[in-house]
């Protein structure tokens, strides 16, 4: 295996905890990202609510069935794996498993030396982002055009996607015009429309010369053996239509039982990730071309990734998540999404799902600080599809970060105080400490020592000892007198 | 091999629940507010609404050679002249019928003769036949098997659907369940109107990289 990263993101000596927290820092301070960022969602915000009332008779029953259909799938996880796996081979897929990146890795360069590929068209996936694919085919000499308008901007300015569904949503329609009129030498503009089309001229080769067409898969139907993939724009339709091999990479999770789910799954996830009733393009794809077909793929892989996802199924309190469909509601919902920017994070994933699975995808030592990026409002849990109690899960992902990396601080504190509650005689050392520490104070200090109320004369002990407290001895406490 | 044996077996062995039962089987009519009336014209009524809304085109016509007519007509507004179709009784009869359509399109035929990328590039219109018109959400079925494979549909700036209003469904589930897997097609794709981005500053552009416009033609004969 060549040398390549493989699992930081942007390699940095400190620690992924400092680049959070300074990254965050930098972000909320800026007002322009805030009310860009505002703008969008609000806009979002809008065009969901109104897509939930026209469409469902009950949006809260629908992702309840959306939640019982992925809870049965993940019940029977195994099962289905091995039933879409047997019905795609019937189709023609060629089915790979990958147990970490550098797998997935290993079968992508053998793909690439098998196909002599020079040049590969990829539409949007987030998984290939997961174990760096561009990074890897760049590695090792292979071209790679992003062909989604969002990952195409974000490949240009050599950034990394911003969000999961909308991946520069944090650029102006200024910015972009700049962008292009540096990378692709066109004329600056800043009108939408005209953009769009610099990108459409853009790519029309590179579907028609490129070697590879690699895509993601929203679903895996296992009655069916096919994939499922959603779009607006076309191009993962050009990118499986037009080269020669098409590879698709897909996590374990994403099985759904039968093609006939789809009837839900489509409108929830089109609902909830852009506000539509159906996006533009669902392509079902079973395999590649078959006889009597006009064109389309000669060889189709499939890779199924584990890379940590059998982590979190062994974990019952966070094993829901895997039922995620990533449609980016929970990021648009989060007050700490929306003050800190997806780049923040520094993992494909952001935002409350991200916060979720990133600790236990890639290590709980170095990325359990994200359990803490919540407010626990609740916001994303609300909004998500399937119903997964997100803002439960980061609370259960903070006992175990605190686990992992213990403060100093806070643990001996602890033990300390556990040590004098557990002894009779400690804790009355403790108390008789305490009302000589604040006598102390109030001689030295006496100003500061008037924000605090006066100790009792004689600790409960000492009043159990006697057997009457200082209010029937004296009619009142010495507190009392003071007028306090 | 070895990994999928590592993946399947830390599945099963980190949760012991078993299987459960089946969950309820359900219909779109018990889901969605906008579940069509199934009688023909309010499915027709539906279709076109929707599609219309999405910025598509909606033409109803009484015959094929009506159909040829009006394309013909529109394709000589838009200044297309080369086309590409596959072959298929409905599209045969579409050009047989309407000599005006054949004068003003030159169009080749993919699944006879070998079409290349360079001729795609040519090509302004790609005229297909549907597999299934879904009402609710205005959405037209196409298979790779019968509608001339996969480019045909996607590369050509206008994608023309010819289909008849027999061919109607209230929802998706109504063609999901035509479904079965002895089915002889290897890409199927449900087209919601053109081609359509937001990915910038979310205005709406139509366009992307497919289709900038979207045709449907529905025969009532």
């Amino acid at each position: 295996m060549n040398s390549v990263p493989s699992s930081a993101q942007q390699p940095s000596s400190k620690s992924q905890e400092a680049r959070f927290v300074a990254a965050s820092a930098r972000k909320s301070e800026d007002d322009v990202h805030r009310k860009r960022l505002l703008k969008i969602i609000s806009n979002y915000d809008s065009v969901v609510v109104a897509q939930k009332e026209n469409q469902f008779i009950d949006w809260q029953a629908a992702r309840t069935l959306g939640s019982r259909i992925k809870e049965h799938t993940l019940t029977n996880l195994p099962a289905l794996l091995e039933q879409f796996e047997a019905n795609a081979i019937k189709n023609g897929v060629n089915v790979l498993w990958a147990k970490d990146t550098a797998e997935a890795q290993q079968h992508v360069l053998d793909i690439v030396k098998r196909h002599s590929v020079k040049k590969a068209v990829k539409s949007k996936s987030m998984i290939s982002e997961e174990i760096l694919m561009n990074e890897f085919l760049e590695h090792q000499g292979v071209e790679v055009c992003e062909s989604d308008l969002g990952e195409l901007i974000q490949q240009l300015a050599g950034e990394k996607p911003y969000h999961i569904v909308t991946p520069a949503m944090h650029k102006s329609k200024e910015e972009i015009g700049e962008l292009f009129k540096r990378t692709l030498g066109c004329e600056m503009t800043d009108n939408a429309e005209e953009l769009t089309g610099i990108a459409r001229d853009h790519l029309r080769g590179a579907y028609t010369t490129a070697d590879l067409g690699i895509s993601g898969a929203n679903f895996l139907l296992a009655d069916d053996g096919s994939i499922l993939i959603l779009e607006n724009e076309g191009n993962a339709r050009l990118s499986t239509a037009c080269p020669k091999v098409h590879l698709s990479v897909a996590g374990i999770e994403k099985v759904l039982p039968s093609i006939k789910d789809l009837e839900l799954f489509i409108p929830l996830l089109a609902t909830s990730g852009t506000g539509q009733q159906f996006t533009a393009y669902n392509s079902i794809i079973r395999g590649p071309k078959r006889a009597g077909e006009a064109d389309g793929p000669d060889t189709m892989y499939l890779i199924l990734l584990d890379n940590g996802r059998t982590t979190i199924y062994s974990k019952p309190e966070v094993r829901a998540s895997l039922s995620c469909i990533r449609c980016g509601a929970c990021l648009n919902a989060c007050p700490v999404y929306k003050t800190v920017g997806g780049h923040s994070y520094n993992t494909p994933y952001s935002g409350p799902i991200g916060a979720v699975i990133t600790p236990h995808l890639k290590g709980m030592k170095e990325w359990g600080h994200l359990s803490y990026a919540s407010s626990l409002c609740g916001a994303c849990t609300d909004v998500c599809p399937v119903k997964i109690p997100l803002h439960h899960m980061l609370l259960t992902n903070r006992q175990e970060a605190s686990r992992t990396n213990p403060s100093l601080f806070w643990s001996t504190a602890l033990k300390g105080w556990a040590f004098v509650m557990k002894g009779r005689n400690r804790l009355s050392i403790g108390s008789k400490a305490a009302v000589v520490g604040s006598r102390l104070l109030s001689l030295l200090a006496p100003s500061f020592a008037k924000r605090f109320p006066q100790p009792a004369p004689r600790t409960f002990a000492q009043m159990w000892a006697t057997g009457s407290t200082d209010r029937d001895a004296h009619g009142e406490t010495k507190r009392g007198k003071d007028g306090k | 091999m070895e990994s999928r044996e590592l993946i399947l077996g830390k599945l099963r062995s980190s949760f012991s629940g078993g299987e459960r039962d089946a969950i309820p089987s359900t219909h779109g009519k018990m889901i969605f507010s906008d579940y069509p009336d199934e009688s023909s014209s309010a499915l027709l009524a539906q279709f076109t609404g929707r599609v219309t809304a999405l910025k598509g085109e909606v033409f109803l016509v009484r015959s094929l050679a009506e159909a040829g007519q009006s394309l013909a007509q529109l394709c000589r507004e838009a200044g297309v002249s080369a086309g590409i179709r596959h072959s298929s009784p409905i599209l045969d009869q579409l050009f047989e019928q309407s000599p005006d359509l054949s004068q003003t399109v030159e169009c080749r035929t993919c699944d006879l003769t070998p079409v290349d990328h360079a001729d795609f590039a040519q090509a302004h219109i790609g005229i297909t036949t549907a597999d299934a018109l879904i009402a609710r959400t205005g959405s037209v079925v196409l298979k790779a098997s019968t509608a001339g494979g996969r480019r045909l549909s996607v590369l050509p700036p206008i994608h023309c659907v010819i289909a008849h209003q027999s061919q109607l469904v209230p929802s998706m589930d109504d063609w999901l369940k035509e479904i079965n897997t002895r089915d002889d097609w290897s890409y199927s794709t449900v087209i919601t109107g053109p081609s359509r981005t937001a990915d910038i500053e979310r205005i709406l552009v139509l366009g992307a990289h497919g289709p900038k416009r979207l045709l449907v033609f529905i025969i009532s004969e």
